[in-house]
């Protein structure tokens, strides 16, 4: 077992088990669920409604059939459904990457967003963390001093020129904020670990002081270690006020971490839970495509 | 953060020695390649092809090509030199006005945008692949330069306008090494500095990143093919003023020996990776080559022939030193 570059333990595979491999990884006992800590009720601050994505293989059909939701302020909205129920597309659609094939109103603080690029989404205030970090949220060949400001390059630029010293300190703020082991910020995003490469992608929106973070299975292909420290975040986010729509296939892990979940089945909405209440069964169900 | 920096840095300075290597062998071989003149020679024959290729490396850096250099090169200087010479003529009018010479560059820089600005609009708003879109610029900017001159030579067009490509800045520096200089240096600015540069790596990089990222992928990429016909017109003016004629045969063939500058400099051809001083040392080592082999009797045909191989080596070394 190797942790941050040192073998930490020697073990034949028959002598462990999976709690074993788990707590040896990590270097402490964790529970299996991570526990959020559930914030207290505050107003809505973001909601969609009708949100309508057109299928542009099959006209008449919806990929996403008049969803509407809403978050608080500092609420964790989990969204679960199978590969295929339109979740990503959701998400797409509220970021602007679908302005012709769509339809429906965004609103932020009850005013209402007309949103037609993600450019437009990131200057109302809204991210979105891709379901791919490879193929969509990082750019490869880029350092990660390069990668953080790329969205918020506003920020660090004057007349056009890039100020190397804000960027220099926003990739600083943010790799010490986020725990990012890097050698260096100059360092490629290439050769990081997949875990550090999503907080690299974190920390590009994170960059763009959104109040809405759409988040698209952001643990997927993370190990364990890295999983916890980014649920800690998005808890760490949401106490801070951000409004968070967080898409996973995972129950535990949106059961863990949801302060409330709806249900996406085939483009439509098929449920809203309550973690804390909802039982697996019900919510599995309302996940099941009706068509079978 | 040292090591991984140095390791481009130590690229291009393999082909750097690679450069000076060649230099010494041909030194050696003839006495007359080891002189200032000589010096100057290469510089002047480099500077053109150096000129359309920052604008190649520019277009190859998003992932994409332009084909069509050569021939908006030609339209660009034929258009600078039929204004010249002949002025704006409108008989209905009966109007007749005289085009100077910074006038008729002026009316070449705007044609190789136009004409760079259409390939960037095919590209972009009717997604047609840049190699066809191009492509197809590159047959009708050389049909529109044939019908423009007639076919024959347009000449006569005076020692102002022929200062761009035959005359001496203070008398020491070639007009032509000066023009390509600055643009080179320009271009260097913009691609480590400024946000555009920024945008230009981000989008050959990853494409579906980049607009996720919230860049206007579209505005880029029209951009760069403006440039690209921008200067592949300025290309257009020095060639004219060099031999004090533009030619409907102008720039043939010069979009490929740009496109093995920007490849033997480093840059990929799929976008993301590369630099200028790359595509400045790829022309270098073409033209010193040329010039080299030349000077030492090979035969023009056999020049052809080992500069294919010099690409094919200096690419594979390149994706050899990738694989590690």
């Amino acid at each position: 077992m190797m942790r941050d570059g040192k073998v930490v333990s020697t073990e034949a595979i028959t002598a462990v088990c999976y709690d074993d491999v788990v707590r040896m990884m990590v270097g402490r006992d964790i529970k299996k669920f991570f526990v959020k800590t559930r914030g207290t009720r505050t107003e809505d601050v973001f909601r969609v409604r009708d949100i309508c994505l057109a299928n542009p293989e099959r006209p008449g059909d919806y990929l996403v059939d008049n969803v509407s939701f809403s978050v608080r302020k500092g609420e964790v909205l989990g969204l679960f459904g199978l590969m295929g129920a339109g979740r990503t597309e959701l998400l797409e659609t509220i970021f602007g990457l679908h302005p012709r094939r769509s339809s429906g109103s965004i609103y932020l603080h009850e005013r209402r967003l007309q949103i037609d690029s993600p450019g437009g989404a990131i200057r109302s205030g809204i991210a979105l963390v891709p379901e791919d970090r490879n193929l969509e949220g990082l750019i490869m060949e880029m350092s990660v001093r390069a990668s953080i400001s790329l969205a918020s390059i506003a920020q660090t630029q004057r007349w056009g020129f890039l100020d190397s010293r804000l960027e220099k300190r926003l990739a600083s703020d943010y790799i010490s904020r986020l725990r990012i082991k890097v050698a260096s910020d100059r360092q490629k995003v290439e050769h990081l670990s997949g875990g550090n490469q999503q907080k690299v992608v974190i920390a590009k929106w994170l960059a763009t002081k959104p109040q809405v973070m759409l988040l698209d299975e952001p643990t997927r292909g993370i190990d364990v270690n890295a999983k916890n420290e980014i649920y800690k975040l998005i808890s760490d986010l949401a106490a801070a006020g951000l409004a968070i729509v967080m898409v996973s296939s995972e129950l535990p892990e949106i059961l863990a971490i949801s302060d409330r979940l709806i249900v996406l089945s085939e483009g439509r909405q098929t449920g809203e839970f309550e973690p804390s209440s909802a039982c697996e069964e019900m919510i599995l169900k309302a996940a099941l495509p009706k068509s079978s | 953060m040292k090591f991984r920096e140095y390791k481009t840095r130590l690229e291009n300075l393999r082909s750097l020695a690679a450069l000076f290597l060649m230099v010494l062998v041909f030194s050696v071989l003839r006495e007359d390649f080891r002189t200032l003149d000589n010096f100057w020679t290469v510089m002047r024959q480099v500077s053109v092809n150096t000129c359309i290729s920052v604008g190649m490396t520019l277009v190859i850096l998003t992932g994409g090509i332009d084909l069509s250099v050569g021939s908006v090169l030609a339209l660009s200087g034929a258009f600078a030199a039929g204004f010249l010479r002949n002025g704006v003529e409108i008989p209905a009018l009966n109007l007749f006005v005289g085009v100077t010479v910074l006038g008729s560059i002026v009316i070449a820089g705007f044609v190789g945008s136009g004409l760079g600005f259409f390939n960037g609009l095919m590209i972009t708003r009717f997604k047609i692949p840049p190699f066809v879109a191009t492509l197809a610029m590159l047959t009708i900017a050389r049909g529109l330069t044939e019908l423009w001159t007639g076919g024959a030579n347009i000449t006569g067009l005076g020692s102002t306008f022929d200062f761009f490509g035959t005359g001496w800045l203070f008398g020491i520096i070639p007009m032509q090494v000066c023009i390509c200089a600055v643009i080179v240096f320009i271009a260097v600015v913009v691609l480590r500095r400024t946000r555009f540069g920024r945008y230009i790596y981000a989008v050959g990089g990853n494409e579906q990143a980049a607009r996720l990222s919230g860049l206007n992928v579209d505005n880029v990429k029209v951009l760069v093919y403006t440039i690209s016909g921008f200067l592949a017109a300025i290309g257009g003016i020095i060639v004219t003023a060099k031999i004090d004629s533009a030619s409907p045969t102008a720039g043939v063939a010069y979009e490929l020996d740009s496109i093995a500058a920007v490849v033997i400099g480093g840059t990929s051809l799929s976008g993301g990776k590369g630099s200028v001083l790359g595509t400045v040392l790829g022309a270098l080592i073409i033209g010193v080559l040329n010039t080299g082999l030349t000077s030492v009797g090979v035969d023009p045909f056999w020049q052809k022939v080992i500069k294919g191989f010099v690409i094919l080596l200096a690419v594979a070394i390149d994706k050899m030193r990738r694989k590690d």
